[in-house]
């Protein structure tokens, strides 16, 4: 599948008018389990939604929606990237490699969002420039606490570039 | 006379010479009868007294003249016999004092034959002679003025003293050879001996190593899987966790009752395979851990553990005391890992008194004995030793909440010091759970690791958990 999907979930309200004031944050989230995506856009939503997420199931899915951004198609360039590291194929740390390799893309921030605790990982994700690296905790409370946080933090904190 | 080795070529040359020269006079003795006395008598006088025996014979081996010395050194004197018989006669042998010497080859013999001899050796030995002796005899024919031969004459000399030395150092020599030899035998025999035991040896040990490594091996691969079967049992336990939570929380009390029941198994089965998993990972991380061994001080590790521990400590209102502790050659983290389990434990199966925990610590030999002593609810010596199996426990988790890992943590991580662990029941109740660490660092080849797990770590969270933070390896 090339095209992600935008998960607007139906009886929810449209995203809040976002810290930048203009339009709502575009994540890009790139995960292959179908549970944690589900899981996560739960978790958004439990926290009052303020993120507009897509979602690529996988790194050479996310690279070729990365590069329509890139070469100006229509579909808004993300703001944010939310990353799991084991995915089929093309993994999330070959995807990272080659987003921070990108003069258009690096500056996109990256969220590795994944179950590794291996510091051997976390260390691996921020050579690779990772912007940040969190796990996803077991554990619904804990779960959805963490994605409340990150909610919280880069759609009501943080600045973007070129906004 | 006698000379260990021969005569030189020179004086051999000499003797001949005066050989030659004695028989050419006698040879051309005058024929006139008065002269011919004189000068018999003249040569008579020389023969008789000469130290070198003297035997002449005429063409058919009729003795003519058989000298004084000559008689000494063959023992017999002129006796006419069959010079075909005299080597028989004489007892005449080679050197070698046993192989008859032919009579024809005798030098006399073959002086009268006309052939001339030099420096034959022989031995005689017969009745007059017991002992036998080594000469050496030089014949020369004797030829008229025809030049036919009319007689035959030898020059005996001893040389037995010679022969005998010869002999002797032959002998030593012969059994210095033999003893050389033997010596060599022997040597090769416990070679060869050595060698095969050192190949036994070598193979005995072979397979020692061969089944050591292959029990490391199939120890690490164990761990290996426990580890990785774990670690990837918990990326869908993590979805199960999730979804039965989210389906509590989101419907629970929306259903029937049952519903909810169903619900709370779910999550509650859930969360307690979580906890096996974690125990379980935690469990094949020991193994897996190959950290250099340091020092520990026990002291800050007690510390450290005290801190983590403090709100359990302070919610069950235990009071903990310790001796002061040594430092050890170990892992910190483990160190702290064993204590930790064992300061839960403690804390966690207490009666109705508020819990006190005590950790002792005094040499023992070569080791430090550790001991952790409790006033909880004691064990019957009967489970002294299940305990410490993964899994065991001796309560329902209604009672007392674990998953029965924490123990079988403890066991590996004193055995993987060199250490032992047991339990000891205290007789005013309570238990006391006893571990020793040697003082020295013993050799831990034993422990052949495939890979070092303890990059890869996962923490053992609490927060899902319904009870006190695990004691698990990992849990700060
Ligand atoms: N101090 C103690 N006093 C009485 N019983 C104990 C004590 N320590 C352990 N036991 C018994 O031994 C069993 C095994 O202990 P272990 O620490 O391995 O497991 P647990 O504490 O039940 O679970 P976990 O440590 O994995 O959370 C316990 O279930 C308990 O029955
Ligand atoms: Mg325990």
């Amino acid at each position: 599948m090339l095209l992600g999907k935008a998960l607007p979930l139906a009886e929810e309200a449209p995203p809040r008018v976002q810290a930048t004031g203009y339009r709502p944050i575009e994540v890009l989230l790139v995960e292959d389990n179908p549970g944690d995506v589900r899981l996560i856009m739960e978790a958004l939503r439990a926290a009052g939604r303020r993120l507009h997420v897509s979602v690529a199931n996988d790194g050479d899915e996310a690279l070729a929606r990365l590069y329509r951004y890139n070469s100006h198609f229509n579909a808004p360039r993300p703001d944010l990237i939310l990353l799991d590291l084991n995915l089929p194929r093309r993994d999330g740390r070959e995807l990272l490699a080659e987003l921070k390799a990108d003069a258009e893309l690096k500056s996109i921030p990256v969220i590795v969002l994944t179950s590794s605790q291996s510091p051997a990982d976390v260390r691996r994700a921020y050579e690779l420039n990772a912007n940040c690296y969190v796990t996803k905790p077991v554990g619904l409370e804990q779960f959805f606490q963490v994605m409340k946080s990150i909610q919280y933090f880069w759609a009501t904190i943080v600045e973007y570039p070129g906004k | 006379m006698a000379t260990q080795s021969g005569p030189s070529n020179s004086v051999r040359s000499l003797r001949r010479e005066a050989a030659d020269e004695l028989f050419k006079r006698v040879a051309g003795m005058p024929r006139s009868p008065e002269g011919l006395r004189n000068q018999l008598r003249v040569l008579q006088a020389i023969v008789n007294s000469i130290g070198e025996g003297i035997v002449l014979a005429d063409e058919h081996g009729r003795f003519l003249l058989f000298n004084p010395a000559a008689e000494r050194l063959v023992g017999l004197g002129a006796v006419d016999s069959d010079p075909a018989r005299w080597s028989e006669h004489y007892g005449i042998v080679y050197p070698d004092e046993k192989t008859p010497f032919p009579s024809e080859q005798l030098p006399l013999f073959r002086a009268i034959r006309g052939e001339p001899t030099d420096e034959v050796e022989m031995f005689v030995r017969n009745a007059r002679l017991p002992e036998g002796v080594h000469l050496t005899v030089s014949g020369r024919p004797l030829r008229d003025e025809t030049g036919a031969v009319r007689a035959g004459g030898v020059i005996l000399r001893e040389i037995t003293e010679r022969r005998r030395a010869e002999q002797v150092l032959r002998a030593a020599h012969d059994e210095l050879e033999d003893r050389v030899r033997e010596r060599t035998r022997d040597l090769s025999r416990t070679n060869r001996l050595l060698r095969r035991e050192v190949r036994e040896r070598k193979r005995a040990e072979a397979g020692l190593a061969r089944r050591a490594e292959d029990l490391a091996r199939s120890n690490a691969e164990l761990e290996q899987f426990a580890y990785v079967a774990s670690h990837d049992l918990k990326e869908p336990l993590r979805m199960v966790i999730s979804y039965v939570q989210l389906l509590e929380r989101r419907y629970k009390g929306r259903l029937d009752s049952a519903a909810d029941d169903f619900i709370d198994f779910a999550v509650d089965g859930a969360l307690r395979m979580q906890d096996l998993v974690d125990g379980l990972l935690a469990y094949s991380r020991v193994g897996a851990a190959r950290r250099a061994f340091g020092p520990v001080d026990c002291e800050r590790v007690l510390e450290d553990t005290l801190s983590d521990l403090q709100d359990a400590i302070k919610e069950a209102g235990a009071s903990i005391t310790h001796d002061p502790l040594p430092t050890v050659p170990g892992d910190a983290t483990l160190l702290g890992d064993l204590l930790r389990n064992l300061m839960v434990n403690g804390i966690k199966f207490h009666g109705s008194d508020p819990p006190r925990v005590h950790i002792g610590a005094s040499r023992r030999g070569r080791d430090w004995l550790f001991s952790v002593t409790d006033n909880g609810i004691g064990i019957e010596r009967a489970h002294a030793d299940r305990i410490f199996a993964i899994f065991q426990r001796l309560h329902s988790r209604a009672q007392y909440p674990g998953t029965g890992i924490g123990l079988a943590i403890c066991k590996k991580i004193a055995e993987r010091h060199g250490g032992r662990i047991w339990v000891e029941p205290q007789r005013e109740g309570g238990s006391s759970f006893r571990f020793t660490i040697p003082a020295k660092e013993v050799n831990r080849n034993d422990y052949v690791g495939t890979k070092d797990h303890s990059t890869d770590a996962t923490r053992r969270p609490g927060p899902t958990r319904r009870h006190a933070p695990r004691e698990g390896v990992a849990a700060r």
